[in-house]
């Protein structure tokens, strides 16, 4: 899945978000947002029913006649969810979509499971294909680059449908890198929000294809979805392309801003993108840290 | 312009194809991830559906127009420059009364002739032939004349054949013809070595059907003078499959008889039934409907049975007298020998002239006994023409008669008996009168005495007295003849079975009427009497529907009469459908650059 090469390109950066800075427990690679039990001092509040005795500041107690309890950080390791759409719409493009969605999916596995991250893996088409629950360790990136190169695009797509499917079965704490063109008329802003409700932060991966920019469309042509060949004939000419590229870019537009609210990352990147341009992407979206 | 081949121009359907399958397919497919923002940008362009539009591309144009120009040569375009005229020549025989289906072949042939007519230019000339026993011109129209319909509309198959072979060569007569159409349901066939000419075409209708038929009715009467008889019905079935038919005897339009008879594939029958009283006319009829309804009813009309009037003229032979009193259904009149003179034919059927000097009567059937000439032989007498009715069973052996007759017969004089070198008994006919000439003395007593003489002077006087009486019955679209009477020559009216006049001709001393092609009964009004004559169907070739009868065009005029009145444009449009096809090819090859 990857080279030589661009293995030692991945080996200066560390997967990282804004909201998960590195931690210098060895237990876990990242501090969690949540409270427990470390040796890291973070807060003192008010003792609640419940509290762990040994955790209430005496010292304070004495002198203002408050139980105050105190609280630590603790450790964890990051939860990354690697969705990648696997629909027939994928195959679109030269390279394909999904050509360029495994490379994605590849270099975050490698450079999160470097950091012994946990790394998880689903496909999906109109619902959840193969999935690898979250692991760390170099077999689970053994597992991914198989799981990956043995991944087909065919099929319809249901990615709103396919989020909430994964929604169920995987809460968060984590990230859930959903790599797709986001073609899907029933929506897929339900899905992200529904994986953020569980816990999860998406992060935006969206391919597109060049000719999908830009059809190749001169004369009267007649169109095939490519994931529903029998579906209603439509004919298409210049005056329908100009609409056609209005309605695209009203479509990522909107992926754009739904991000832009939600403070979620996302990167856009077209199927022919190089290895360094998806790195770059990586970057730019807030994924990757160099490491020092 | 006129085609050759017109069925041909229902291909012309097919020059829709290249629009309807540049309306079902693009010549691009475009395969997209997604179809639902294209069907957005189509309805922001287009509104809720956007229709496929009918695109008329110049490749389009140039198939259509390829296909449309095959098509067109195909059809065999005939271009006139004024029109030019077409000879049609209509089948009129009683198989094309045969049902096809709903309805019958010449209705098909009818319909065929319109659609012919409406395809040719308006300045053309249409002559109409009528296929029959004898054919003829109907008419000259333009081709939009309506009174060329109107005549078509009015035409019936008769119950003769067709002489095609005429039809066509009437139909080319006039010499300016340009294209001979020919609706039959024979097969035409030219002969080897003689080419079918371009502009005659040939449209066959009618398919292979069964059919049965009443083939022949004849008469006996059981007594001479009686009114009794028996009744003669032949039946043929011509399909291939073995029918049950049911044949009913009708006199004078009554049935008497009705008999079931079974019938093999190809197998003919005869039926005899006896009748009490034949009546006028005997009809034998087949029940129930075939595909030719024609051919299933005949009829005859009984010949009365009053005797032959006979005047024997001469000095009183008493062998002779004898012979001719012996025979029953001869009344005789002896008179002088100067009745020759004064002959009253209106009451003399034949003139028995016994050695007569002067010259006998014209235009009576005469028996003229010669007084035995310079060349007397003595010998055997035998019988040299033994096919002539006056030998029927006759039987000379061992008869020695005197006999000084000619050596040798001339003209339309046969030698029907001889005694050695010389003619004993001549028979001749011409046309108008029938003469029987006998040689042989008969003073002397070994032939007068003989069995032999009164069967030839019966036979003589039966031969003599069948050319004044009228046919019982003759086969449609051939002539009705028979011998005028002197004083009601001119009185003879002949009317059809549609009561229609038919044209009376005299040939000589006969009455001939020859438009006999719808069969049923004539009726000929006479002087003072009216005599009705059954006309029936030809039966034979024309009712074989099993297959189309084969009619050679032996004649060779139908090439050397035919001008050709038009151009062939045929290759022409070939040339252009290549052409097309050839442009057709380079827009493509643009297209896919």
């Amino acid at each position: 899945m990857l080279s030589a090469d661009e293995v030692r390109q991945l080996e200066a950066l560390a997967f990282g978000t804004a909201a998960a800075a590195p931690a210098a427990n060895p237990a876990g690679a990242r501090v969690a947002r949540i409270r427990g039990f470390s040796t890291e001092f973070h807060d003192f509040r008010q003792y609640q029913p419940g509290d762990d005795p040994r955790a209430i500041e005496w010292t304070i107690y004495g002198r203002l006649g408050q139980l105050v309890t105190r609280t630590y950080r603790t450790t964890a390791h990051l939860q990354v969810h690697l969705l990648v759409d696997a629909s027939a719409s994928m195959s679109i493009g030269v390279p394909d979509k999904l050509s360029c969605a495994t490379k994605i999916a590849a270099l975050l596995a490698y450079v999160a499971l470097r950091a012994r991250d946990a790394v998880g893996l689903a496909t999906f088409r109109d619902g959840i294909g193969e999935r690898l629950a979250p692991s760390a360790g170099r077999s689970q990136l053994f597992r991914i680059f198989a799981a990956l190169g043995g991944t087909t695009a065919f099929g319809q797509s249901g990615i709103g449908t396919s989020l909430m499917n994964y929604g169920a079965l995987e809460g968060g704490p984590g990230l859930a890198v959903v790599i797709s063109d986001f073609f899907d008329p029933g929506g897929v802003l339900d899905g992200l929000h529904f994986l953020q409700h569980r816990g999860l932060t998406p992060v935006i991966a969206e391919i597109v294809a060049d000719e999908e920019l830009d059809p190749a469309v001169q004369s009267d042509v007649e169109l095939v979805d490519i994931e529903a060949p029998s579906a209603e004939r439509l004919f298409a000419d210049q005056a329908t392309v100009a609409a056609y590229k209005a309605a695209l870019a009203e479509h990522r537009a909107m992926l754009r801003h739904y991000c832009d609210r939600h403070a979620l990352p996302s990167l856009h990147l077209r199927s022919s993108a190089t290895f360094p341009e998806m790195l770059e992407a990586c970057s730019r979206a807030g994924l990757f840290l160099l490491q020092r | 312009m006129s085609f050759t081949h017109p069925v041909a121009l229902w291909l012309l359907g097919l020059c829709v194809v290249p629009l309807l399958l540049s309306r079902r397919r693009p010549v691009v497919r475009h395969v997209v991830a997604n179809a639902y923002l294209w069907r957005e940008a189509a309805r922001r362009v287009a509104g809720p559906v956007a229709p496929r539009r009918t695109r008329f591309t110049p490749l389009v144009v140039a198939q259509m127009a390829c296909i449309g120009a095959l098509v067109l040569s195909l059809a065999g375009p005939v271009v006139t420059a004024r029109g030019g005229r077409t000879a049609i020549v209509l089948d009129l025989s009683a198989s094309m009364g045969a049902r096809d289906g709903q309805i019958t072949r010449f209705d098909a042939a009818r319909a065929r002739l319109r659609t012919l007519v409406r395809s040719l230019p308006r300045l053309s000339r249409v002559r109409v032939i009528l296929a029959e026993a004898s054919p003829r011109v109907t008419g000259e129209w333009s081709a939009t004349d309506p009174r060329l319909s109107t005549t078509v509309d009015a035409l019936t198959p008769g119950g003769g054949t067709a002489d095609l072979s005429s039809a066509i060569d009437l139909a080319t007569a006039a010499g300016d013809v340009s294209r001979i159409v020919v609706l039959t349901d024979s097969d035409l066939t030219q002969p080897a070595g003689r080419p079918t000419p371009l502009s005659l075409q040939v449209e066959r209708v009618g398919h292979p059907v069964e059919n049965a038929a009443v083939t022949r009715v004849g008469l006996r009467r059981s007594e001479l003078g009686g009114r009794g008889g028996d009744v003669l019905v032949a039946l043929r079935n011509y399909g291939s499959s073995a029918r049950d038919a049911e044949v009913e005897i009708g006199i004078d339009g009554r049935a008497v008889h009705r008999a079931r008879v079974r019938l093999g594939p190809r197998d003919s029958r005869t039926q005899t039934i006896a009748v009490q009283d034949l009546g006028r006319v005997v009809t034998a009829r087949l029940v129930g409907a075939d595909a030719l309804p024609v051919d299933d009813s005949r009829s005859i009309a009984v010949p009365l049975a009053s005797p032959i009037r006979v005047a024997l003229i001469g000095p009183g032979d008493s062998f002779l007298e004898r012979a001719l009193a012996a025979n029953p259904s001869v009344s005789l009149r002896t008179d002088s020998r100067d009745a020759v003179k004064a002959p009253a034919t209106r009451d003399v059927d034949v003139l028995v002239c016994d050695r007569c000097s002067g010259s006998t009567a014209a235009g009576i059937p005469s028996l003229i006994i010669h007084e035995p000439g310079a060349l007397r032989t003595r010998d055997a007498m035998r019988v040299v023409a033994t096919t002539h009715p006056l030998a029927d069973a006759l039987d000379t052996g061992g008869v020695t008669a005197t006999a000084g007759g000619p050596a040798t017969a001339s003209g339309l004089t046969e030698v029907v008996l001889r005694v050695g070198g010389v003619a004993a008994v001549t028979a001749s006919d011409a046309g108008d009168r029938r003469r029987v000439d006998v040689y042989v003395d008969l003073t002397s007593p070994d032939f007068a005495l003989s069995p032999a003489f009164p069967v030839l002077v019966a036979n003589a006087v039966g031969w003599l007295a069948a050319k004044r009486a009228l046919p019982s019955d003759v086969i449609a679209g051939e002539p009705l003849a028979f011998a005028a009477t002197d004083s009601g020559a001119g009185a003879v009216r002949v009317a059809g079975p549609d009561g229609r006049d038919r044209d009376v001709r005299r040939a000589g001393g006969q009455v001939v009427v020859v438009d006999t092609d719808a069969p049923g009964l004539y009726r000929v009004q006479l002087t003072a009497s009216e005599r009705v004559i059954a006309v029936n169907p030809n039966v034979g070739a024309e009712s074989d529907l099993s297959s189309p009868q084969a009619v050679a065009l032996d004649r060779t005029g139908v090439a050397a009469a035919t001008v050709p009145g038009g151009v062939d444009a045929g290759s022409w449009l070939m040339l252009l459908a290549f052409a097309l096809l050839a442009l057709e090819w380079r827009l493509r090859l643009q297209g896919a650059r």
